[in-house]
């Protein structure tokens, strides 16, 4: 990680964009469409458990995760994100591609008679 | 060999846990994001917060959720199928040898895999070493 962010014109020259922050229920719902991961509750509030096929922890090949959220139990940070990606084999570019389209599909599109209702 | 681990009583397993897992945790200001992040070496474990003690109260809560339910799955593959990054185990080295003084431990609270989720005993201990912000 660099403590020094590119300029502006060079950031959009980035191979792909940063792991953003998430809002906890989007991010289960994006983990479980593209990657096949479950999400399983804990008996604390704010500790999430995210495993992998075939969702039987006993089984060596299973993979799972807590995960601590923040505020309130609502959101995780990129730092969080970036271990679940880890654990899962999942990389970043596949996973931005991921949320991209997730992000995309909320996105309303830019109407064309913008300028002239300004 | 699986039918000797299975006999392993619930206290045994808490003994066994406390010596199988000698862990490390190290803490700091991430300028990036502004705020601060505590990383457990062994396990890859992270944890976020907007001060360094929330930071590592949230680390001991994940680790005693991991190390008890790795008692009960006895699937060590997983625990440790995710260290923290290289980078990390650098900086522990780094500071643990300029600041020996400043490493704390930890006492898990572990819970039995047979206990209620009130039952909880003393076990594992984590090395932690909070950096300079």
């Amino acid at each position: 990680m660099s403590d020094n962010p590119l300029p502006a014109s060079q950031s959009l020259q980035q191979p792909h964009k940063q792991i953003p922050e998430m809002e906890l229920s989007d991010f289960i719902k994006l983990m479980k469409s593209h990657f096949g991961i479950g999400c399983e509750p804990s008996d604390k509030e704010y500790l999430v458990r995210f495993v992998s096929k075939p969702y039987s922890e006993q089984a060596e090949s299973c993979r799972a995760l807590s995960v601590m959220t923040h505020n309130k139990g609502t959101r995780l940070s990129p730092h969080n994100i970036k271990q679940v990606l880890a654990k899962f084999d999942i990389s970043e570019k596949q996973f931005m591609e991921a949320h991209d389209l997730l992000m995309n599909k909320r996105v309303t599109p830019i109407r064309p008679d913008l300028k002239e209702a300004s | 060999m699986e039918t000797s681990t299975r006999a392993t009583s619930d206290k045994d397993m808490i003994n066994w846990a406390s010596q199988l897992f000698p862990m490390r945790a190290l803490a700091e200001y991430d300028k990036k994001y502004g705020f601060y992040v505590a990383y457990c070496l062994e396990t890859g474990s992270v944890t976020t917060a907007d001060d360094m003690k929330t930071a590592l109260v949230m680390m001991k809560e994940v680790l005693e959720d991991e190390v008890s339910r790795v008692m009960k799955s006895r699937n060590l593959a997983n625990f440790f199928s995710t260290p923290a990054p290289f980078e990390i185990w650098e900086k522990w080295e780094k500071f643990a040898q300029e600041h020996p003084g400043k490493i704390e431990q930890i006492v898990l609270d572990l819970k039995a895999p047979k206990a209620g989720n009130d039952v909880r005993q003393p076990a594992a201990r984590v090395a932690v070493l909070a950096a300079a912000a």
